[in-house]
């Protein structure tokens, strides 16, 4: 195999060579640039594969013909080689997306660009600190001639402010290394990190010093200013390359310095990254320029990389998947959307709606966004479904909820940026017609997939991207081009057939909900039938809901259901967001949903005590003071879909707004999602209480008494607003009340799905379709006959009729009223 | 020796970040980090500085096998004369950078450059 110190030396040989031809020749040089770049990363996939499939070990390469610590050397591992490789391919496409500008700029841009790549190359191959230190300056000097591509004026003082920033950490730096130097005497990261202790007592200061400058060079918030003005004014391929290359490559270099700094600097690290991924994640919700947006985003992402740099001790064999999944996410979505921002004339976020008569282009940008924020199949959904229960198993709550609390905050700008292209008025300006440009962001979309099959094989758990509901659901993403009638048939067809071959392995629950979601939905999507024209993006996002419920209900372990809640989610979001005004409604529903989705997993997370293959089963066997927390998680997590009063907000809207065969799908089956969920928690868990109160009579009382306001006071004169507030109070609520009063009255003992009857779940789950509930329960120990139509109830508490009562108060007076019966 | 060399590096470390904080003078800002950096090359010196030995160069007047019982540590000379070379190189972009800004504003006092957020 050919050495990997060509990575260094061929990009060094390419920017000299580029230095001996003359300015006129800007067809050669570019090319000279493109081929130098095409090897390198030629040559990092090769190690990369080598690396990866055991074909060779980690390599160490001497510089000086001498083995440190009395020469400098590099290594490369499959970290390594997996980032270098990611460098040059950001570095390659780049150059392919600054064509235009490259030839304007001339040969000496060209070589600026390949002692960039090379020097990011460097900090991660690297051994040595004051080499890392060389590295860090020749990107501090090329970005300072690459921040001049853009065409943006604004770019001269970002840059200079840049210089600045650099002079500072380049002093705390230097100053740090040379007593680091003192302390253990030698410059070795390797040796350096055997002789910790010298330098972590007396030369404290001196580690302190190079951390500091090397997270200044991270541009973690708050300080970060002078990163966020390069982001939003230099040219959208070098902030790609600055937000993917230098971010991954500095976050390496903080890893590194970690394993000479041990745990009291992991939780240095894991502090500065919490507060960073939270702190800019919520500034950029006030941002309203597409790439400081972006530059916030990514100052967040790189926080979180470091937060898992920071749990590397616990994360131990999981740690190169975690933060591999996160950083690599973050690069590929990252660099696509600044790629994409080029394609896009205004910087406001609205002006994003220009991409709506691009569909390929908006899919990208959906790819992008959900690679970000870590949606199923991505890897960052994997990697942080390892670290959350990690942390959970670590008792570390108090980051395990900050980190939902960052990613609720991300998907939420993220998604109304999305909201924004979709609805907003499309501006004048055209988008660029470049081929390039859209040649790179599909390069990027490719990569996101293929990094989403790659993280489901390398998952203990089952590659989601193979589940065969969700390929059924991609598979409308190529047959968009066909009639809408045709791709409906095709959907009814698919949804009939996974119903007629799932059933028999059905339970009683998985029994009703499976003909509620499957036939119910083939039953829905007749009326789509009148829908003339191709429907673009209808059927990928309605069999994206269809498949993430029909996983539900199957799902045996937390991660499927999980994976399946989050999929149905985001199908349903991009469904409502079709609607006619459904932009606010859309995103309300969005953040609400994955609210709830997140205490859904905060609370299998807990309950699996840090097991990430935990199976729903087992929630039976939890005991002790966590039930309590656990159960409250779910259910808060289940009523948000359901639409419990206090989580409904989303809804009226949603129905008002949405299409006409939508708002059937979403009343008639989605919300049946929460119910399903409610149901098997309850059976799982029982009777449970917290601080003194029995919360299945808190569930109970949720429904009923705040009825009135749903179906009083509709926020619009339309019918369907009409109908959503008389589902939500009537129905829908109605239906919550009698299925959870009824399972609350259940026997203390957990139960098992074969032994419900199934006209008590039909009558519970079709209570909000119109059908009465009706039925007996069959206990264990005995059978417990249910004394009418009106009662379901182990000591025959009326508690439907309690809830039939509440309901006609509520339309008068809103109550309380008390709950006998309970 | 070597702590005088120590001190006043330091001092001319905390003299030139001083300098480059409180003037609004790009070029005077520059000069500053200039002076920031030959403190910082001073402090590289002091701690690699060995009382009673010589330079690190092999000749006749230090055979190579006395070299390490004679000679101060080269690291830190080579570290100081790497951080010099780049001082320069980051000294002509910052005053490539102080020509360009001058050029688009006819002025080198740096509030005038601040379309984006400082």
């Amino acid at each position: 195999m050919v050495s990997p110190i060509y990575l260094i030396a061929g990009a060094l040989g390419g920017a000299f060579f580029l230095g001996m031809l003359r300015d006129q020749w800007r067809t050669a040089s570019y090319l000279v640039t493109l081929a130098v770049l095409a090897l390198t990363s030629w040559l990092a996939a090769d190690w990369a594969w080598a690396l990866a499939t055991g074909a060779t070990g980690a390599v160490e390469i001497t510089t000086a013909g001498t083995p440190p610590p009395f020469a400098v050397n590099l290594r490369l591992g499959i970290a390594e080689a997996a980032l270098v490789l990611l460098i040059n391919l950001t570095g390659l496409l780049s150059a392919l997306y600054l064509r235009d500008t490259m030839f304007r700029q001339g040969r000496r841009a060209m070589a600026v660009l390949l002692i960039f790549i090379m020097a990011l190359c460097g900090i991660v191959m690297t051994r040595d600190l004051f080499n890392l230190f060389v590295f860090f300056e020749l990107v501090v000097i090329s970005t300072g001639g690459l921040v001049l591509l853009s065409r943006d004026g604004r770019s001269l003082a970002a840059g200079f402010k840049f210089l600045i920033a650099s002079q500072v950490v380049s002093i705390l730096m230097l100053v740090g290394i040379i007593f680091a130097y003192h302390a253990t005497g030698s410059l070795n990261l390797d040796s350096m990190a055997a002789n910790a202790a010298p330098l972590l007592k007396g030369g404290a200061l001196a580690f302190f010093l190079i951390f500091i400058a090397v997270i200044a060079e991270l541009k973690v918030f708050p300080a970060n200013g002078w990163a966020l003005d390069i982001y939003e004014s230099a040219h959208p391929a070098f902030s790609a390359l600055v937000s993917a290359g230098t971010g991954s490559a500095t976050l390496f270099a903080v890893d590194k310095l970690l394993m000479i700094g041990g745990a009291p600097w992991m939780t240095v690290a894991s502090a500065i990254g919490i507060v960073s991924f939270v702190g800019a994640n919520l500034f950029a919700l006030a941002q309203r320029n597409d790439r400081r947006l972006l530059g916030y985003s990514s100052v967040a992402q790189i926080g979180l990389v470091l937060l898992v740099a920071g749990q590397k001790d616990i994360l131990g064999e999981q740690y190169l998947f975690v933060a591999g999944g996160v950083l690599l996410a973050h690069a590929v979505g990252k660099a696509g959307l600044y790629w994409l921002s080029g394609l896009v004339t205004g910087r406001d976020l609205p002006a994003w709606a220009a991409l709506r008569g691009q569909p390929l282009m908006l899919f990208a940008f959906a790819s992008f966004i959900a690679v970000l924020i870590g949606l199923p199949p991505f890897p960052g959904f994997y990697a942080k479904w390892e670290l959350v229960h990690t942390l959970a198993g670590e008792g570390r709550l108090l980051l395990l909820g900050l980190l939902l609390f960052g990613a609720l905050l991300e998907a939420g700008y993220l998604f109304r940026w999305f909201g924004y292209a979709i609805k907003r008025e499309q501006p004048p300006e055209p988008v660029a017609p470049s081929f390039y440009k859209r040649l790179v962001i599909g390069a990027a979309v490719v990569a996101a997939w293929a990094l989403a099959w790659l993280w489901g094989e390398l998952s203990p758990h089952d590659n989601l991207l193979l589940a065969t509901p969700l390929l059924f659901a991609l598979l409308f993403l190529p047959l968009e081009w066909l009639p809408a009638k045709l791709k409906n048939a095709l959907a009814i067809g698919g949804l009939v057939a996974w119903f007629w071959l799932s059933y028999q392995a059905y339970d009683p629950l998985q029994l009703i909900f499976g003909a509620i979601i499957l036939i119910g939905g083939a039953l829905v999507l007749l009326a789509s039938f009148q829908e003339k024209g191709r429907r673009l993006g209808f059927y990928p996002s309605a069999m994206l809901m269809y498949a993430g419920l029909a996983m539900l209900i199957v799902a045996e372990d937390a991660f499927t259901f999980f994976a399946a809640w989050e999929s149905l989610t985001i199908g349903s979001y991009f469904l409502i967001l079709r609607g006619r005004e459904s932009e606010p409604h859309a995103l309300s529903y969005l953040v609400f949903s994955l609210g709830g989705a997140f205490l859904i997993f905060a609370g299998f997370a807990l309950a699996s005590g840090g097991n990430p293959d935990f199976m729903l089963d087992a929630l039976q066997q939890l005991t002790g003071p966590l039930v309590g927390c656990v159960f409250l998680l779910l259910a808060i997590g289940f009523m948000t879909k359901r639409a419990a009063i206090g989580l409904h907000i989303w809804l009226p809207g949603a129905h008002a707004e949405a299409e006409t065969d939508v708002s059937p799908m979403v009343s008639g089956i989605l919300l049946k999602a929460g119910l399903f969920g409610l149901f098997l928690m309850l059976m799982q868990l029982g009777r449970q209480s917290l601080w003194g109160g029995d919360l299945t009579h808190v569930l109970a009382w949720i429904g009923a008494p705040l009825a009135a306001p749903g179906a009083s006071r509709p926020r619009t004169g339309r019918r369907e607003a009409l109908l959503a507030g008389r589902e939500g109070s009537w129905v829908g609520w109605r239906s919550d009340v009698v299925a959870l009063g009824g399972l609350a009255h259940l026997p203390e003992q957990r139960r098992q799905p074969e032994e419900l009857d199934r006209h008590v779940l039909a009558g519970g789950v079709l209570g909000s379709d119109g059908c009465e509930p009706r039925g007996e329960v069959v206990a264990p120990a005995g059978h417990v006959e249910l004394p009418g139509p009106h009662t379901v109830g182990r000591e025959g508490a009326p508690v439907a009729v309690v809830a039939e009562g509440l309901e006609r108060r509520a339309r008068v007076a809103p109550p309380p009223v008390p709950l006998q019966g309970l | 020796m070597a702590l005088i060399a120590m001190i006043t590096g330091f001092l001319l470390i905390l003299i030139g970040l001083y300098g480059a904080l409180s003037n609004r003078n790009i070029l005077r800002m520059i000069v500053a980090f200039s002076v920031a950096n030959t403190g910082v090359n001073m402090v590289l010196v002091a701690v690699g500085y060995m009382k009673g030995r010589t330079a690190p160069i092999l000749d006749e007047a230090v055979p190579a096998a006395e070299a390490a019982s004679r000679i101060i540590d080269p690291v830190p000379q080579a570290l100081v004369l790497t951080a010099i070379v780049i001082g320069v190189g980051v000294t002509a972009l910052m005053l490539a950078y102080a020509y360009k800004l001058y050029e688009k504003k006819g002025s080198l006092d740096i509030s005038e450059h601040t379309e984006l957020k400082w």
